[in-house]
């Protein structure tokens, strides 16, 4: 076949593929190929696309005000499936699930936020340490059985509360030591008139804002005490009134002695 | 005027310094555990002795009748416990006096010789530890020696009968009556006031 014959019989075939490769060209003018990006939280690779017109930003996408560390890059590649443009993570790319998880993170942080007029339930968040537990307490009791049978006590017996929160005597225990504790009987000493001399037995009162605790029978106790008069607020001091009788002694005491143990527990209110 | 100022400075500070006195001193309590700080304060203790102070009868007075031969004895005989402590009769003793002989309380005295003095007694605990106008049990005199006798010994079985209350005792009972009782053989001439015994009463503490 000749070159014209050619022409002239597939005259309407070339003409058509030619027409679609004019089509084709004018098509590839507006064709920029995918971007390849690599995640910098997950370090996966993501392919960005062009789009035009200018796509939507992540805070029109997310409905989120600037947030820091994020940025769109100035062209218009998006997220695959999107219209988002691409987003950067302090200066580096991040993939489309990554900014999902990052996104959702900052809105369940900020949930606080009003979008309309209403209340807002804002909590009050503090961080501190535990406060100092600073509390002085006596370190004895010291009793002087005169010859009287008279028992004199230190009137200068108190609890210090140089804590910064209040602090509460909870319980008072008192123990036999070398000698025997008795009922106090409210200072009265008539039971113990029929006591045996040198039998050692004591019988004692610590009373705090009018609120005794006071030994009511033979041996080791914990008084029942009413806490509430045995509280210090911080920075402040609980005077303490001290009674005690004792039995007679037939002889004067060789040396000091330790009669007996007062066990305070103290604890914030 | 100045010898009198300085005698009363100086009674005042002899007065501050036989004052006993106490002082507590403090320390940090210890540290919490499980919320709780748990501080043990010891009590000492110093003690005197107790100052012992019991009054007893000066003498046990009887009058002998002529006509029966009894012997009526006072009734005020009483031992007062002023001390603090509780304190107990320990011992009572009987001795004779100058020309009388002891002899059993139980003796039929119609039938000793008149002027053979003799004398016979018991003592008795009323009152005390035991109870207000609670008597205890008679201890009389014998036939086992015309000198001295032991009506109550040292932890004898009635010695419990003899124990005596502190001044703090709201019952009286710090006070105890030590009722006496006499028989004593027929006499030729009056006498008045002679000692014929003693009575020996041992006091101690309660101890």
């Amino acid at each position: 076949m000749k070159f014209k014959e050619f022409l002239i019989k597939s005259g309407g075939v070339i003409s058509s593929i030619a027409l679609l490769g004019s089509m084709f060209t004018m098509s590839g003018a507006f064709y920029v190929p995918d971007a390849k990006y690599t995640c910098s939280v997950c370090g996966n690779e993501f392919s960005g696309l062009y789009r035009n017109p200018e796509p939507t930003t992540y805070q029109e996408y997310y409905s989120v005000g600037n947030i820091d560390g994020f940025s769109s890059i100035s062209s218009s590649h998006v997220y695959s499936g999107t219209l988002l443009k691409i987003v950067f993570l302090n200066g580096k790319p991040i993939c489309k699930d990554c900014l999902d998880k990052k996104i959702a993170e900052y809105k369940a942080a900020n949930a606080n936020s009003l979008s309309t007029p209403g209340v807002g339930n804002t909590p009050i968040t503090v961080t501190a340490d535990p406060s100092t537990f600073s509390v002085t307490v006596p370190t004895n009791v010291p009793l002087v059985i005169n010859a009287d049978g008279s028992v004199t006590a230190p009137t200068d017996v108190k609890i210090a509360n140089g804590s910064a929160g209040s602090v509460q005597v909870s319980s008072i225990a008192m123990n036999n030591g070398d000698w025997s504790l008795t009922d106090y009987n409210g200072g009265n000493r008539s039971k113990l008139a029929e006591a045996k001399v040198d039998s050692k037995k004591l019988g004692l009162s610590l009373t705090a804002a009018g609120n005794a605790a006071s030994t009511s029978k033979d041996g080791s106790q914990t008084p029942s005490i009413d806490v509430s008069k045995w509280t210090m607020a911080g920075g402040t001091e609980l005077p303490i009134t001290v009674g005690a009788i004792a039995t007679a002694n037939s002889a004067e005491a060789a040396s000091e002695v330790t009669a007996a143990n007062v066990v305070f527990t103290l604890a914030w209110v | 005027m100045k010898k009198k100022a300085l005698s009363m400075a100086t009674g005042a500070v002899l007065a501050m310094a036989m004052t006993a006195s106490a002082f507590a001193a403090g320390g940090n309590a210890v540290a919490l555990d499980q919320g709780k700080s748990e501080n043990k304060i010891p009590v000492p203790l110093t003690a005197a002795a107790t100052t012992f102070d019991v009054t007893v009868p000066t003498n046990f007075p009887g009058t002998l009748d002529p006509t029966t031969g009894k012997v009526t004895a006072a009734d005020n005989a009483i031992i007062t416990n002023n001390s603090y402590g509780s304190v107990k009769v320990s011992q009572i003793d009987v001795e004779n006096a100058d020309d009388w002989h002891l002899a059993a309380f139980a003796t039929d005295m119609s039938k000793v010789q008149v002027d053979s003095n003799k004398i016979g007694l018991q003592v008795t605990p009323v009152g005390g530890k035991q109870g207000n106008g609670t008597t205890g049990t008679a201890l009389p005199t014998t036939d086992a020696s015309a000198t001295k006798q032991t009506l109550l010994a040292e932890g004898g079985a009635t010695a419990g009968e003899w124990i005596i209350n502190g001044k703090d005792a709201a019952d009286k009972s710090n006070q105890l009556t030590l009722k006496y009782d006499m028989n004593a053989s027929a006499v030729s001439a009056a006498i008045t006031n002679k000692t014929v015994a003693n009575i020996i009463v041992t006091v101690a503490w309660n101890a």
